[in-house]
């Protein structure tokens, strides 16, 4: 499994920048596609380059069942599995943080059937990750200053799916006595669905999207210096979250085809076709920030550089703006109460006071203005809520027990 | 003319002077429901990195209910270049 210099006869491991597999030692540059070994693994002609996914995916049904030899170390803490090639030992799980990782076995594992290669290299990756903290105005100081603790170059497995959804909706409006009524379609190509139950898959999808033209048939010379993922949900999982990925795309589409309304409901009943049509290795950074005993993780895609993961904020910033803008906001109430009250209590008369109270103006009034609060109030706590569990799946360790819930909730 | 200020007839003025004080501590909820709001999102920018709603499916989620969930838009996020193509077409008419 593990490829050699052809020159010295040392580890070799693929470097990004060179798109080539580098020797450990004497600094050799090799093809990875001209390596003796990596020849053996392909099954077709070496001179096509990149494949083109979109041509080949429909002979996937086809191609063999292919398994290649994996290396798997387990980490005793969290349960969590991954294949490290090569010569490198894994000292660290990438998902908690923990140190007791252990060798587990020698497996055959499904073989992919393309990977794109790492194109964002380990300093960028960090560089990329701490630009982004020290910008960050409510990033907590001890984030902006500290060195990664742990960087892995893991490559995350997906399938892919193709497929067909149509549907018929009815758009209806609250204060309008018609239902407009859609036919819609959609094709998707190369929906992407992560199939390793190790990561969070709401955190893994943010790392989208990746370009699958850059993608080439799989050969284990890509993953010299890296970790891989076991793929290890069952394709009938994911089949579930490629037609809920493509019915809310699909969605998300239809909606905006009618008139904006906040008083819109759309009811409709989907026919979904999804079919799976290939396993590839997609690449991302882990860069795992400790600064005060407790790991964060962030997300780098390996292709294009997008940063992903939410970063623990400055407490005691956050809550003395939450605090000093209410205390403010509230007295500028308070003081136009007093305004108000007095300048009615001034100018109206006890006629019309009477006449308001018998029509129950004001209770009208007071109870919409108290429902829309009280609505307003509930959708935002929402997006705390949202914001808050991003903050979670940062930490690491919870975001190895999202993983574990999503298992059984899909 | 017979003023409220002036009079402080307590029947006539109780319903006014609930009604301000209802509105007041409501405005109040929402001032500081806004002041949470515009602080949540200046933490997204700041500390959230990566979540481009770029088709908005977050929004619709309040009228899709019945059809979308909250996992389907948070995972189907980024993969809006999955969709290749789109179409769709009204018939209300026709149906009419």
């Amino acid at each position: 499994m593990a490829k050699t210099c052809p020159g010295c006869g040392a580890p070799m491991e693929y470097d990004p920048s060179f798109d080539s597999l580098v020797c450990t030692t004497c600094g050799n540059i090799v093809d990875p596609q001209t390596l003796p070994d990596a020849r053996d693994f392909y099954n077709e002609s070496l001179d096509e380059g990149p494949v083109d996914i979109k041509d080949t995916l429909s002979e996937e049904e086809e191609l063999p069942r292919e398994l290649y030899d994996c290396h798997i170390y387990r980490c005793s803490q969290c349960g969590g599995e991954v294949i490290v090639t090569g010569t490198e030992i894994s000292t660290r799980c990438v998902y908690c943080g923990s140190t007791a990782v252990v060798f587990s076995r020698i497996s055959k594992e499904d073989r992919p059937n393309w990977i794109v290669p790492f194109s964002v290299e380990k300093d960028v990756a960090i560089q990329s990750v701490k630009e982004k903290l020290q910008t960050g105005f409510f990033v907590s100081k001890q984030f902006k200053d500290v060195p990664p603790e742990c960087v892995r170059g893991i490559y995350i497995p997906y399938f892919t799916y193709d497929g067909v959804i149509t549907d018929t909706q009815h758009h209806q409006y609250f204060f309008a006595d018609h239902t407009r009524v859609y036919d819609g379609y959609a094709e998707f190509e190369n929906l992407l669905v992560e199939c390793c139950s190790a990561i969070n898959d709401r955190y893994s999808a943010l790392l989208e999207p990746y370009d699958l033209h850059a993608a080439v048939d799989f050969d284990t010379s890509y993953l010299m210096g890296f970790y891989s993922n076991v793929q290890d949900i069952d394709p009938s999982k994911g089949q579930r979250v490629a037609d809920l990925k493509a019915r809310t795309l699909f969605h998300s589409m239809m909606r905006t085809q009618s008139p904006k309304s906040p008083f819109k409901k759309i009811s409709s009943t989907p026919k979904i076709e999804m079919h799976k049509t290939g396993y590839i290795l997609l690449p991302a950074w882990f860069i795992t920030l400790n600064p005060d005993g407790k790991p964060y993780t962030f997300l780098v895609n390996g292709q294009t550089g997008k940063v992903v993961g939410t970063a623990p904020w400055n407490k005691a910033l956050v809550t003395v703006s939450g605090i000093v803008l209410s205390a403010s906001a509230v007295a500028l109430i308070l003081l136009l109460y007093k305004v108000t009250s007095y300048a009615i209590l001034s100018n109206i008369t006890i006629d019309v006071a009477v006449e308001a109270s018998r029509n129950n103006l004001l209770q009208l009034l007071a109870s919409i203005l108290t429902n829309f609060t009280a609505i307003f109030l509930i959708y935002s706590l929402r997006q705390v809520k949202h914001l808050l569990d991003k903050l979670n799946r940062a930490g690491s360790l919870v975001t190895f027990i999202f993983s574990k819930k999503r298992q059984g909730g899909m | 003319m017979r003023y409220l200020l002036v009079v402080m007839d307590p029947d006539a003025v109780i319903d006014l002077k609930i009604g301000l004080l209802v509105t007041t501590i409501c405005l109040c909820v929402l001032a500081v429901t806004l002041i949470m709001r515009f602080i949540v999102k200046a933490l997204t920018k700041s500390n959230d990195y990566g979540d481009d709603d770029l088709l908005g499916m977050r929004k619709g989620l309040d009228e899709t209910k019945n059809i979308g969930s909250e996992l389907g838009s948070d995972l189907g996020v980024g993969s809006s270049n999955a969709m290749k193509r789109f179409g769709c077409t009204e018939v209300t008419k026709k149906l009419n």
